[in-house]
């Protein structure tokens, strides 16, 4: 298993606050909603996304548990 | 319905649309004298109900547009434990698509006996057939037939608001729950959570007919046509420039020009075939007649069977004019609560017109490859890749015409358009209500 980030799209209210926190993770697209890295969090970066997913003020990130 | 035609599948009688020549309807009298009772499967394995070990064998798949195997869904419903609730998905919210509509006008006991069948299977006491509001023939001819059975107990008919995505799974499951119908976030998947909470089979009204042919007749029958990895046959909606629009019956792998031939044939020369739905794949008529009905082989030309349905775009037509109407309607359609549909698609769209029938520079097709990548996948539902996909298979199709439009401006034909758009919702059916 590996965890993977996800976004609620209804919930996101594209504030931003994610990409802030974790460039490395997110970046936003032309509307200013995130685009999260596909694929499984690199180890050294899952804190950094856990991060990023409480400061969303809308819960509209999602950690999950993905089969590798 | 206009025009709908019940024509006999290639190599094989009809299935579905068995007795229904001269615009038939099968009340439950004629229906029984067509296909006879349902009988009771024998098991082999007794590690499953025979309905849904006879499902998996048959090699069923679902006909609602993402040709998902409907065993694997009968069983995620059976994981889940708890009494679930079966739902027969008539909405058939796809503009040109009329197959479900003829067999719950026609031949609704077949879909109604599916459906029993699975809710027996399943250990459901609840089957809902979900509809789109404002078809009052449908509803009458589905009330009709609950009416004459022996489980009409068993049976409710709701109809949901008349909005393209209200069709989609889990905005199915919300309305029915209570809510408005727009998709919610996945997961949890209606199987696993549903209308009010509970594991809920949904299936297209066409998955749940062929299922009640199945439980009559059992899967060596069912695999007897179609090909290896799709048994069976499939129904099609073919509209456009053919002698005799309607809706046929052909099994899996049948090639499209023998499909169109079964509609009469091709009236006119024609510029492309939109094979799918509004979401769906633009084709040269030149390589889409050689190929069969098989995902398979649809899926190397990027291309999918979708919900059945070819159109064909008569010669004197501009394929970007008729893209970019269909990209307005599927942006005018979104449910409006992903950031990204509800963003890109506008913008698709906008794009789209300028490029139909504007004065644009070549990088408007840089923009709207940079939108496509940003709608795609990137939703609660399924709607904005749809778009996607009937877009991009515009422009790489018809590449030599987007060039001429980008050289010369809009085309003779580009204010003339052929494919029925409708209107914009209004009353409740414009909050999905
Ligand atoms: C935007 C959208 C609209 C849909 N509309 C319909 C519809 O009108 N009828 C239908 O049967 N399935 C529709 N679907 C597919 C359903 O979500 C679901 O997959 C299907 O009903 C399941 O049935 P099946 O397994 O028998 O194919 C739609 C999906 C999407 C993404
Ligand atoms: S912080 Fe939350 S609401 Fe804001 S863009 Fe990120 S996910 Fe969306
Ligand atoms: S992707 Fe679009 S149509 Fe689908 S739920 Fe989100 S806003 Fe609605």
């Amino acid at each position: 298993m590996s965890l993977k980030l996800s976004v609620d799209w209804p919930r996101c209210a594209a504030h931003g606050l994610c990409a802030e926190i974790a460039p490395e993770l997110i970046s936003l697209d032309d509307w200013g909603y995130p685009t999260v890295l596909p694929g499984p969090i690199p180890p050294q970066l899952v804190r950094l996304a856990e991060r990023a997913r409480m400061a969303c003020p809308v819960l509209a990130l999602r950690m999950e548990q993905v089969p590798d | 319905m206009s025009g709908a035609t019940a024509l006999a599948g290639v190599g094989t009688g009809p299935r579905l649309l068995a007795g229904l020549g001269n615009g038939q309807r099968l009340d439950l009298a004629a229906h029984l004298e067509v296909h006879g009772p349902v009988t009771s499967l024998r098991t082999r394995r007794r590690a499953e109900h025979p309905l849904i070990e006879a499902i998996a064998e048959a090699g069923v798949r679902g006909r609602g547009g993402a040709g998902f195997p409907t065993a694997s869904k009968l069983r995620a419903v059976k994981a889940a434990g708890r009494r679930p609730v079966v739902v027969i998905n008539g909405s058939e919210g796809e503009p040109l698509s009329q197959k479900d509509t003829l067999l719950l006008l026609r031949t609704p006991h077949l879909v109604l006996d599916g459906a029993a069948a699975v809710a027996e299977a399943l250990g459901a006491k609840e089957v809902v057939v979900y509809l789109h509001r404002g078809r009052e023939a449908v509803e009458r001819s589905v009330q009709a037939a609950i009416r004459e059975r022996d489980d009409a107990s068993l049976f409710t008919l709701v109809a949901g608001p008349a909005r393209y995505v209200a069709g989609e799974s889990s905005a199915v499951a919300n309305f029915l729950s209570g809510g408005p119908a727009i998709p919610t976030t996945t997961p949890p998947r209606v199987s696993e959570r549903g209308v009010g909470g509970r594991p809920t089979m949904l299936s297209n009204a066409e998955t749940y007919a062929h299922i009640g042919l199945v439980a009559r007749h059992g899967p060596e029958w069912f695999r007897t046509v179609g090909t290896a990895s799709e048994p069976g046959t499939l129904l099609l909606t073919i509209t456009g420039a053919v002698q005799a629009p309607g809706v046929v019956e052909v099994p899996f792998g049948t090639l499209i020009s023998t499909a169109l031939e079964l509609a009469g044939g091709v009236s006119d020369a024609s510029v492309g075939y939109l094979l799918g739905g509004y979401a769906g794949t633009w084709m040269r008529p030149e390589i889409a007649n050689d190929l069969a009905l098989a995902s398979m082989v649809m899926r190397e030309r990027r291309a999918g069977i979708g919900v059945g349905l070819i159109a064909v775009l008569p010669q004197a037509a501009c394929v970007l004019a008729e893209t970019a109407n269909i990209m307005r309607w599927l942006a005018n359609e979104s449910a409006r609560q992903c950031g990204p549909c509800l963003n890109g698609l506008p913008a698709i769209a906008e794009a789209t017109e300028a490029l139909a029938t504007g004065r644009v520079d070549e990088f408007v097709l840089g923009k709207l490859e940079r939108w496509a990548r940003m709608v795609e996948g990137r939703g609660s539902c399924h709607h904005p890749g749809g778009a996607v996909q009937t877009l991009r298979s515009a422009l790489d199709t018809f590449a030599d015409h987007t060039n001429q439009h980008l050289m010369s401006g809009p085309c003779s034909q580009a204010h003339r358009t052929w494919l029925a758009i409708p209107a914009v919702p209004t009353g409740p059916d414009a909050d999905f209500r």
